[in-house]
């Protein structure tokens, strides 16, 4: 629906324009042209932005409220402030108004660029779980929120809050304060439009999916983020069958040196006759909903509607 | 240089250089070792003089 347009000749060409007329012009972009602004019709947007190996979600709700989940490696700063900027209202400083930020857990692939996203965005409520790491990463987020004088909500199963009037989000993991893993200390986010949920798991492994499962929360979801980029250590055939996701999302970089998305969780999605989209593949994925059906649209490759 | 231990995925160990960039490390390099753990990597110029004069040894006994 929206492949890469062949462009090439066309920088060229303005370059030429502009020497006649004698202006300048910005090169245009060589990578492929992101998805435009979500739908301006009454629908929720879920956006999981094509950040490779790694993880960044925007959701939008039709009133304009934001919410990232997540923003990718140290270098997907600029490809994510790209959608924040096409996507969200801005402050009178021009800056991105988020609602809500969440860094799932606190490995780079999940919090790279959340130190810049603090920097730059007006943000109301950050969440992430009280899980510390030692990497010059997460002390720059944490340097960075102290910058911007923000204050962390500690985020763990029960918290729950609206984004607006229809929207509803709410933490099923995790479900304890202690871990061996920092993945399992991944908030898993259930997102609930009218009648349409997602379930945004971050990297929760088995452990932690057990957990949710034995607290016999409503894993009920239509479209659901693979935990942990479809490694076979998420995603258990149990947990699988009470989500029972119409679609799924793999977010996941190609040719990745981890092998994901595993075999076997590709084949449990498969089993659950769940309809599969990857980043690898399809780069960014954006699903909306208008509260009872669902809307797809990839950056690149086939599309379609349920 | 000393580098830390962000995440493992599979077979390697995923280390934030001081520059913050991000390097595979393979498993092996690190035995025991856990998300969070600082590891030095530096030159060690006396065990090289050491391995040079052990090749330089061996070399000398299969060497015409
Ligand atoms: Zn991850």
């Amino acid at each position: 629906m929206f492949r890469r347009k062949p462009l090439s000749v066309l920088p060229v060409l303005l370059a030429v324009i502009a020497l006649i007329i004698g202006i300048q012009v910005k090169p245009l972009q060589k990578t492929g042209a992101p998805l435009p602004s979500p739908s301006p019709r009454a629908r929720l947007s879920v956006t999981f932005i094509d950040v490779g190996q790694a993880d960044s979600i925007l959701v939008r709700t039709p009133t304009g409220h934001a919410m990232l989940i997540d923003a990718g490696n140290r270098e997907d700063f600029e490809v994510i402030e790209r959608y924040l900027t096409a996507s969200v209202p801005s402050d009178s400083a021009g800056r991105p108004k988020l609602d809500v930020v969440i860094g799932t857990h606190p490995h780079e692939d999940h919090i790279g660029s959340m130190a810049q996203i603090v920097a730059s965005s007006a943000i109301g409520r950050l969440c992430l779980p009280k899980a510390a790491a030692n990497t010059r990463t997460f002390e720059d987020l944490l340097l960075a929120v102290k910058a911007a004088n923000l204050k962390v909500t500690p985020a763990k199963a029960g918290i729950a809050f609206a984004l607006d009037a229809d929207t509803r989000v709410e933490f099923l993991a995790p479900n304890s304060a202690h871990y061996e893993e920092l993945n399992n200390y991944s908030v898993v986010a259930k997102v609930t439009y009218k009648k349409i949920s997602f379930l945004l798991t971050g990297d929760a492994e088995s452990l932690s999916e057990e957990e949710m499962l034995e607290r016999g929360y409503d894993l009920r979801a239509d479209v659901l983020k693979v935990g942990h980029h479809g490694s076979s250590s998420s995603t258990g055939a149990h947990f699988l069958s009470q989500v029972a996701p119409k679609a799924a999302v793999i977010s996941v970089g190609k040719g990745n040196s981890y092998r994901h998305p595993s075999r076997t969780t590709l084949k449990r999605l498969k089993d659950q006759g769940t309809r599969v989209y990857r980043t690898d593949r399809s780069g960014t994925i954006r699903i909306e909903t208008d509260g009872t059906r669902l809307f797809y649209q990839v950056e690149k490759g086939a599309s379609g509607g349920s | 240089m000393k580098v830390i231990i962000d995440r493992f995925e599979g077979e390697y160990a995923l280390v934030e250089l001081e520059n913050r960039e991000i390097a595979a490390l393979s498993r092996q390099l690190v035995p025991g070792a856990k998300e969070g753990d600082v590891i030095e990597i530096r030159i060690d110029p006396a065990a090289r003089r050491k391995r040079e004069a052990e090749i330089d040894q061996l070399m000398g006994e299969v060497f015409e």
